[in-house]
């Protein structure tokens, strides 16, 4: 059985990078190459064989859920991506063994958004969505967390301040809402934190791309695989003016060190032949 | 190749053009902005869709009643299967009232697209058998008549059908519809083409064999002209070689040609108009039947104007039915009532039969037609007085008109604005075009001063609409609030939002809204109190969510939304946590739901800080009081549109 190369409306792209703020994406774009920009679209390209592109990436242009959800809906009707890999930050859980510019792979997302207000109790509801890809964490992500040495030569960031330990990678449980959580003392983040017990890491988007590439899977021959890679750049369990100062001054180093993960990670697909439309035999 | 593919290539195949052919071009947009004022970013012949296919995936072709919407599908369809796409046909004609109430129970856009492609596909076939056709075939879904539903479920069918060309690989969708602006859920993904009336030259390369065409032509006045590069009414004259002057009067010479004598045509019309009961175009026959008689029904089967599918029928041309019910309203001023229009209009989804009416209208029956429809829907008097329809109307009838939505240019929600402005564009008089120039509601109040007239009540009019900005208001001022003539008493509730009014007056306000028996003036109140930021109006709004009639729920609604754009901080947190609180009871009025959802893409510019972040308790308590999955979507989708227009 031969691959089946699946496009979109503007071509294929073998992996897309989605990134949110400004800053995050400028890095991203430095980093990748992403030079060129695609006429009339949000989406950069460091180079292009006809309609097939290697690597696309784009800017949602807005926090939230909802905004993550369309930038990726429309990324996969372009391009029908093999992978697409979210990089930016997140708000990290000081109490739970994470420290700022340390990197995040979300291994489950929590949306934190949908709940029931039911005689004095608060009872969680579900959205469906997809989980990110166990293959490339089994494949790639366990081993750069083994050897961070193999990414860490990619920060390309000075760490805020001189002392204290290297970036490390974290696999761990990631809550995804649309609230940002800027105080610690603030009931509905407490409420939030203490919920998610086991979440290192607490953001903005990651369930709106979970969800996009839930609802892409329509088409038995189409498997996009997934990654959030978050780098912390504030502590949720910090409080609000404190909070607001470890952003000011860690969100560079941290976008940096989020993006070397994924720098390397890519690195390791372009090379590989092993992927979700790798075809070339059966289970039998 | 599959059974499937081959039979839907082969319907499109079968499609026989009707003749003469013509040759259609269409002229296109990215915004529904372009189609409303005439702004096309390039226009093409009728066929070339296919490179605006590819790249966004989605195409709405839209066009007046008897503009060739269908022919033109059908014909893309064959083009389609002869460039080897894949074409899939739907219809929504024959639409009926039971397709309505399972459609509610729909779930998913996935369950939607399934039952407009086992209902109304020219083939039996679901969305997993497109899907399972090869990867490489390319499929084009082509719907035909959105306009044939109501704008609820049509706004619901185009987000369906664009959730399902998102993610079904190597699909298209096409869709026809009337001149409407509907809520899309992702409007940057569509194309949007507006069929072009049909140029001088395709007229005249028909006519030749009636005589010496360019005389003809020369000889013809412009209702006619206008007429003539309508494609439908085109072609009836080259089948009979006459033209009336009118829309309305063509088909009134249709059904005196084909099918009635005077009696037997009022008796018709009655029966067309009462068929619509059910707000679809299928209809029984039966009942039909009864009210026409059997010779008159069978004289219309027999001559395919009614089509005949069982127990049921239609119309082979939805303009003819709208045609016979317009004709049955004309005649009966007692039926010009909000009810009949909203029957006949399929609740303000199409507006060709208030045209038809209008055009089967004596002059001195007009200005009492166009205020019946003010008192029922602005946007109803607007389009009867679109495509020189005006000319029926008294001049003062058509400025008071004019007026309004020239005012409406300036609302505050950003959906009313855009509609008033699209009206106008459709409208199209000398005065509309000036209004359309004025860049401030006092330059609009300019325009209306100086038109001239003797007629007592329009100069009354005139005073109260054109009474300066910012002034102190009388009590008198207060009192035409409840006028019982409807167009002193809305005009008297908009010049009030533009004037002050003292704490005491705003309190008879409020006391009017609480108390009055008539529903009217209370929504009146209503829409006067969204001028004036207080916790007091705030309190009394929020009470009048509760009022027994829809109309001023709406208002409130509505005017709560106002106050909070308009104050912002602390007040409109008071507002949206009220209605926070009144979400478990408000969440399944559709009206209150629909407007609210409206109400809050405010005009940009105006938005207070942090807009999306104050309403945002309000709409998560909305969407967690609603039960129903597409209800819940569309509460996500206002989520989308706050956050993507005011940041977060």
């Amino acid at each position: 059985m031969s691959a089946i190369k699946i496009s979109g409306r503007l071509g294929k792209a073998r992996i897309a990078l989605i990134t949110v703020t400004v800053e995050e994406f400028d890095i991203v774009r430095s980093a990748f190459d992403l030079k060129k920009n695609l006429s009339e679209t949000p989406y950069y390209f460091s180079s292009k064989k006809g309609k097939s592109f290697g690597l696309v990436g784009c800017r949602a242009p807005g926090q939230t859920n909802v905004i993550s959800e369309q930038v990726a809906g429309a990324f996969v009707e372009d391009f029908r991506p093999d992978y697409l890999i979210l990089i930016g930050t997140a708000g990290g859980c000081k109490g739970r063994n994470v420290k700022l510019g340390d990197v995040v792979v979300a291994d489950y997302i929590d949306f934190s958004g949908y709940w029931k207000f039911k005689k004095g109790l608060v009872l969680p509801r579900k959205n469906p969505h997809d989980h990110p890809s166990h293959f490339l964490h089994r494949s790639h992500i366990e081993n750069l967390r083994v050897e961070p040495k193999q990414w860490r030569t990619h920060v390309k960031t000075r760490r805020p301040k001189k002392k204290g330990t290297p970036p490390v990678l974290h696999i761990g449980n990631l809550v995804s809402g649309d609230l940002l959580l800027g105080d610690a003392g603030n009931p509905t983040q407490k409420f939030l934190v203490d919920h998610f017990d086991k979440a290192i890491a607490f953001e903005m988007e990651a369930f709106g791309v979970a969800r996009a590439i839930f609802e892409s899977r329509s088409f038995v021959r189409y498997n996009p695989l997934f990654l959030i890679v978050r780098g912390i750049s504030d502590f949720v369990d910090a409080g609000a003016a404190k909070n607001a100062e470890m952003r000011k001054e860690w969100t560079k180093y941290a976008v940096s060190t989020a993006t070397a993960v994924a720098y390397e990670l890519v690195k390791r697909l372009k090379r590989s032949k092993m992927g979700p439309h790798s075809g070339g035999g059966s289970t039998k | 190749m599959t059974v499937t593919k081959h039979r839907l290539l082969r319907k499109a195949a079968f499609f026989k053009e009707p003749k003469p052919t013509f040759d259609l071009r269409l002229g296109w947009s990215r915004k529904y902005d372009g189609i409303f004022n005439d702004q096309f970013e390039e226009s093409t012949g009728g066929l070339e869709i296919f490179t605006k296919l590819s790249r966004n995936g989605r195409v709405l072709i839209l066009g007046p009643g008897g503009g060739a919407k269908t022919v033109l599908l059908k014909r893309l369809a064959k083009h389609s299967a002869r460039r080897g796409y894949i074409p899939v046909q739907v219809s929504l004609k024959k639409w009926t009232a039971k397709d309505y109430d399972e459609w509610k129970y729909l779930a998913n856009y996935s369950q939607c697209v399934d039952f407009l492609l086992l209902r109304f596909a020219n083939v039996e076939i679901t969305s997993a058998d497109l899907d399972s056709l090869e990867v490489s075939s390319t499929k084009v879904m082509f719907v035909d008549g959105l306009n044939e539903v109501n704008s609820l479920v049509a706004g619901q069918i185009l987000n369906s059908l664009d959730e399902f060309v998102r993610f079904s690989i190597r699909t298209w969708v096409v869709v026809s519809d009337r001149l409407a602006r509907r809520e899309l859920k992702r409007p940057e993904r569509w194309k949007f083409a507006l069929i072009l009336p049909l140029v001088e030259r395709e007229v005249l390369k028909h006519i030749p064999k009636y005589g010496k065409a360019r005389e003809f032509w020369n000889a013809a006045s412009s209702a006619t002209r206008t007429l003539l590069r309508t494609p439908y009414f085109l072609d009836s004259f080259l089948r009979h070689g006459a033209v009336q002057a009118t829309k309305a009067a063509e088909l009134k010479d249709f059904f005196e040609r084909h099918a009635a004598n005077p009696s037997d045509l009022k008796r018709i019309a009655r029966a067309a108009f009462e068929v619509y009961e059910a707000g679809t175009r299928t209809f029984p026959i039966d009942k039909f039947r009864s009210i026409a008689g059997t010779s008159a029904t069978q004289a219309l089967i027999s001559a395919r104007v009614v089509i005949r599918a069982n127990t049921t029928a239609y119309f082979d041309h939805h303009l003819k039915h709208d045609f016979l019910a317009a004709m049955h309203v004309a005649s009966n001023p007692k039926l010009w009532t909000p009810a009949t229009f909203n029957r006949i209009t399929f609740r303000g989804s199409s507006f060709d039969t208030v045209v038809f009416a209008m055009e089967q209208l004596t002059s001195n029956q007009t200005d009492r037609f166009i205020r019946s429809l003010y008192d029922w829907n602005i946007y109803g008097a607007g389009y009867a007085l679109s495509d020189g329809r005006h000319e029926n109307v008294s001049l003062e009838m058509s400025t008071v008109i004019h007026a309004m939505f020239a005012e409406r240019r300036w609302d505050l929600i950003a959906a009313s604005a855009k509609a008033a402005s699209d009206v106008l564009h459709q409208i199209m008089t000398p005065l509309s075009k000036k209004l359309l120039t004025a860049k401030a509601l006092n330059q609009v109040l300019k325009i209306i001063k100086i038109q001239k007239s003797q007629i007592e009540w329009f100069l009354s009019w005139q005073a109260l609409f054109t009474a300066p900005l910012d002034s102190s208001t009388t009590d008198s001022d207060l009192r035409l609030l409840t006028e019982i003539d409807s167009v002193m008493g809305w005009t008297s509730a908009n010049v009030l939002r533009r004037k002050n009014l003292s704490e005491r007056q705003q309190k008879l306000v409020r006391s009017l809204m609480r108390s009055n028996q008539q529903a009217v003036i209370r929504w009146r109140a209503a829409h006067v109190l969204g001028r004036f930021a207080s916790v007091a109006n705030i309190e009394s709004l929020g009470k009048a969510l509760a009022d027994g009639s829809s109309e001023v729920q709406y208002g409130a609604t509505r005017s709560l939304i106002e106050l909070a754009a308009r104050s912002g901080g602390e007040l409109a947190r008071n507002v949206f946590t009220r209605l926070a609180k009144a979400a478990t009871k408000l969440a399944n009025q559709s009206n209150v739901v629909n407007e609210f959802q409206r109400a809050l893409i405010i005009d940009r510019q105006r938005a207070p800080q942090g807009w999306t972040r104050l309403a945002l308790p309000a709409v998560a308590a909305f969407q967690q009081a609603t039960a129903e999955r597409t209800s819940r979507e569309e509460w996500d989708r206002t989520m989308e549109r706050l956050v993507s227009t005011y940041g977060y």
